[in-house]
């Protein structure tokens, strides 16, 4: 049965009934994985960036019990379906619940850092086994053939259990008392507890759930994608379940599913006529024109308020600040800092200078999240896309156009400023997680599609170093050095930025949108231009990075890296310039030098959680208590009276609810 | 067990210090109130009324202090534990659950015994005889209601619980006084169950309008506290609650 219906006009395209069944397929396990992001969303207020990985945990487990212990299946898929609802208390227990109170761009990292810890654990499982042929462990053996397509065991449960399960949480939420109750705790958790509804055993409820709901999506698509099922749901398959669960708007259940098998359907018709990358342009169109449509009554403003991130540096009382002695801190600091990067690459090899160029330039990038994120609150999981973007910009004009090398570096951030206003323009109606949504399907569209273009960077090129007379940037030293002056106007243009009306502009709109607009900021116009700030400074910095490697691909703006730049940024202290520069210089750093994987994805995830759970302010916490010891030590030699206000806390107190 | 005197105490807070952070809001704050009284909790914004609401339902636990409901230590429980014991606060703003319909708002109330369908759904008839209007809406989303239907959907919810000490977070706040009157109505049908009753207000004559006893807050600490009717012969107090501001701003005002 290779029926094809095929479309004439406007364009030629074919519809394979083929596509169209496999297409359901894989969207009901969209569907499935959007079941769970919801719940999550529902309860805890994020997205579960470690949705996918849970299940993939649980799915090694089982590869490991089958096919080295020689367990019978269902044993092993049950024992499996324990330990991921067990991975989901844990996960609730032991980090979302110590972040109840905190902003949920934090426990959204949080998340990422438990994705990695899982991912860990899978790998670790997953090399320990040695009968690698016998492939990944199927309950049945029937098989159902259409024509050219082979539907396998898993892919069959897939299509009878989705619609069921959906249907039963569906009613479940709908009509027992415990079902309500979850509902009534995801939206208004202080009132829920005032009728006597333990919303924390309920919270502890929904993660184990969803550790169950996505165990039993990896054990269903597993058997169809091998053993190594930890590649295929990274960033690609958590887009696609977003996609769908976005377009349930993060609530309805029946709707996910709908939009799972759209999603699907359109993907595998898509793929069909065209190649991979367009499949990505396609989905980035449909979850923006939804995002779009949506009205803006889906984004409560309890959310929005959620997101905001009062700056942790406090303020200097006025007389303090103007000390000369304490006016000299932040240059005194920044001279030193410089002195210590200029020395350090003297009696380094060349490959350690260039691990340090990557330092400076992904600290660049860094920055581009302090001024959207920190300074302006809006959040962005495609910062690496920029970044890409600004490297190929820069290839293009010095080789292709023959712009001198300062030209380029410039006009590529222009570039990024201008891709970046055009993703941002969304953003005027949608923001928290939604825009976090879209900022990672441009990441997605960005890798996949945009710069696999031969007028970007294509199959891979290589970037040439500048060079002017006897001034040559060839050797890793000197371009290191170039790269640093990078980082310098960097620091500098996130400074001003800070102490002009455009970062005050961006912080009252961050802190509250409707003051701010009544006070006549421009609400559109700061938004934005805290997009085209950032998009500059991300792809400058992608610029200096390009011209910095041997060659660059595709695959060296991995979607994953979007994350590690927001982690970098966070591990810093979100809204310190120092933090983010010693929080790239901690990531890039630990990625390059830890040399096996394993330890790496340990490293980084262990890390990251014990920084969020227990120095919340990150770096820039000890860099600015630091700073006011020595700021006591001078006020007192000046002999200023310093009113009991100044030692008002740093982090911010709650008012009066 | 009964506390001082001979009348069983509903609610005895002593001594209550608490702080948001490093922020103080409480001083030392004693309330005692008598079972099955009405009491009104009148004073400023941001005297600290809510807050002491806050923490005699366990949502923020105290720094010091006790808090003794029913004779029972209640101060290091939490607010789920507390409903247990018969303490329901109706928190202030609107506090439904917006995208829960009605019915469904009106169900959580009765969380703790939602396995008796029957006694349920005779408490949900029993809301509904009160305030006919949410029986029209029942399958309507709760955040498309009025403010008034809302604080009705509120009050009704609390109703449901069952509570024998119930306290009201700004009943009257922002409503038209012929929606007050209404909401009264199951207000007196609380006292007439014997619930022990604690309203915080701005608005004073619909405090005291029911309200036998009084407590006066003003920063943190409580200024007055006595029979509701000596309230009234304290005008330098009252006049705080409406004109403070107002005067203050008088006599920042040159000329």
């Amino acid at each position: 049965m290779e029926y094809v219906f095929t479309l004439h006009w406007p364009i030629t395209f074919e519809v394979p009934v083929v596509s169209v069944v496999l297409g359901a397929v894989v969207g009901l396990s969209y569907a499935l994985l959007a079941v769970g992001l919801i719940l999550i969303y529902r309860s805890t207020r994020v997205i579960n960036l470690a949705h996918g990985e849970m299940g993939a945990l649980a799915a090694a487990v089982v590869a490991v019990l089958v096919n080295e212990r020689g367990w019978a299946y269902w044993t092993a898929a049950l024992v499996a379906l324990v330990v991921a609802g067990f991975l989901g208390a844990l996960v609730e227990l032991v980090i979302i619940r110590r972040l109840f109170r905190a902003p949920r761009l934090i426990v959204l990292v949080a998340t990422m850092g438990v994705a990695q810890l899982f991912l860990f654990g899978t790998y670790f499982l997953n090399d320990t086994i040695d009968n690698r042929l016998a492939g990944f462990p199927s309950p049945f053996d029937t098989r159902l053939t259409l024509g050219s397509l082979v539907l396998q065991p898993g892919e069959l449960t897939l299509l009878v259990t989705v619609p069921l399960i959906a249907a039963a949480l569906a009613a479940f939420f709908r009509f027992t008392g415990f079902g309500v109750a979850v509902r009534a705790a995801a939206e208004n958790a202080d009132s829920a507890r005032l009728v006597g509804i333990p919303t924390r055993r309920i919270s502890t409820f929904v993660w184990v759930t969803a550790g169950v709901l996505s165990a039993g999506t990896a054990l269903m698509l597993a058997p169809g994608r091998g053993l190594t099922v930890t590649e295929s749901l990274g960033p690609d398959l958590l887009m696609r379940a977003l996609a769908a669960a976005v377009l349930a708007r993060l609530t309805s259940l029946p709707r996910a599913v709908a939009a799972g098998l759209a999603i699907g359907v359109i993907e595998k018709v898509v793929a069909w006529n065209y190649a991979v990358g367009e499949v990505e342009l396609v989905l980035f169109v449909v979850v923006m024109a939804a995002l779009l449509v949506q009205h803006r009554g889906a984004v409560r403003d309890t959310e929005a308020s959620a997101w905001q991130l009062s700056t942790l540096v406090r303020p200097l009382p006025r007389a303090v600040q103007q000390l000369p002695a304490v006016r000299a801190i932040s240059w005194v600091g920044l001279g030193v800092a410089l002195a210590v990067a200029v020395a350090v690459p003297f009696g380094l090899s060349n490959s350690q200078i260039f691990l340090l160029t990557s330092v400076v330039a992904f600290a660049i990038a860094g920055l581009s999240v302090t001024v959207l994120t920190g300074y302006s609150g809006q959040i962005s999981l495609g910062q690496v896309a920029f970044f890409g973007i600004g490297a190929a910009v820069s290839y293009q004009l010095t080789v292709e156009l023959y712009v001198p090398f300062w030209m380029a570096l410039l006009l590529s951030g222009v570039a990024g400023a201008a891709v970046a206003v055009l993703v941002g323009i969304p953003a005027l109606r949608i923001r928290g997680l939604f825009l976090a949504v879209s900022t990672l399907a441009f990441a997605l569209v960005t890798q996949k599609w945009l710069l696999g273009q031969t007028w970007m960077a294509g199959p891979g090129v290589i970037a040439p170093r500048p060079y002017w007379g006897r001034l040559d940037f060839a050797s890793q030293h000197a371009y290191y050095n170039l790269a640093l002056a990078g980082l310098l106007v960097a620091v500098l243009v996130c400074r001003n930025t800070l102490r002009s009306g455009v970062g005050r502009n961006l912080m009252a709109v961050r802190d509250n949108e409707a003051q701010a607009a009544a006070f006549t900021v421009p609400v559109v116009r700061t938004k934005l231009t805290a997009f085209a700030i950032s998009g500059f400074l991300a792809a400058f910095g992608g610029a200096i990075y390009g011209h910095g490697v041997e060659t660059f691909q595709v695959a060296s703006f991995p979607v994953s890296d979007s994350l590690r730049v927001v982690s970098m940024t966070i591990i810093g202290g979100l809204a310190s310039i120092p933090g983010t520069v010693i929080g790239a210089f901690v990531v890039v750093g630990i990625d390059r030098l830890v040399e096996v994987q394993y330890l790496k994805l340990l490293s980084t995830s262990v890390g990251l959680l014990v920084l969020l759970l227990y120095l919340p302010g990150g770096i820039g916490q000890l860099l600015y208590a630091g700073r006011d010891r020595i700021v006591a030590v001078l006020t007192r030699r000046a002999g200023i009276e310093v009113s009991a206000d100044a030692d008002a806390p740093a982090v911010p107190v709650r008012a009066e609810p | 067990m009964p506390a001082g005197g001979d009348a069983p105490c509903a609610l005895e807070v002593r001594d209550l210090d608490f702080s948001y952070g490093r922020l103080q809001v409480l001083f030392g704050v004693s309330v005692d109130v008598a079972d099955g009284e009405i009491v009104a909790l009148l004073g400023t914004n941001g005297a600290g009324k809510s807050t002491l609401l806050r923490a005699v339902c366990g949502l923020d636990l105290p720094d010091r202090g006790t808090v003794r409901c029913f004779g029972e230590d209640v101060t290091r429980l939490p607010a789920e534990a507390r409903v247990d014991r018969g303490i329901v606060q109706v928190p202030g703003g609107r506090s439904t659950f917006p995208s829960l319909t009605v019915l469904e708002n009106l169900r959580t109330g009765g969380y703790r015994y939602r396995r008796d369908r029957a006694r349920l759904d005779a408490a949900v008839e029993e809301v509904f005889g009160h305030f006919p209007v949410l029986a029209e809406r029942r399958d309507q989303a709760a955040g498309t209601l009025s403010g008034g239907e809302q604080q009705m959907v509120a009050l009704g919810r609390a109703f449901i619980a069952d509570p024998r000490l119930l306290l009201i977070d700004e009943l009257s706040l922002g409503l038209a006084p012929v929606i007050v009157e209404q909401l009264l109505g199951i207000v007196r049908a609380f006292a007439a169950r014997g619930t022990t009753l604690v309203l915080v207000e701005q608005s004073v004559n619909v405090a005291l309008s029911v309200a036998t006893t009084a407590y006066f807050m003003e920063r943190g600490q409580v200024r007055f506290g006595g029979p509701a009717a000596d309230l009234l012969d304290r005008p330098d107090l009252l006049r705080s609650v409406f004109l403070e501001g107002a005067e203050q701003s008088l006599s920042a005002t040159p000329g």
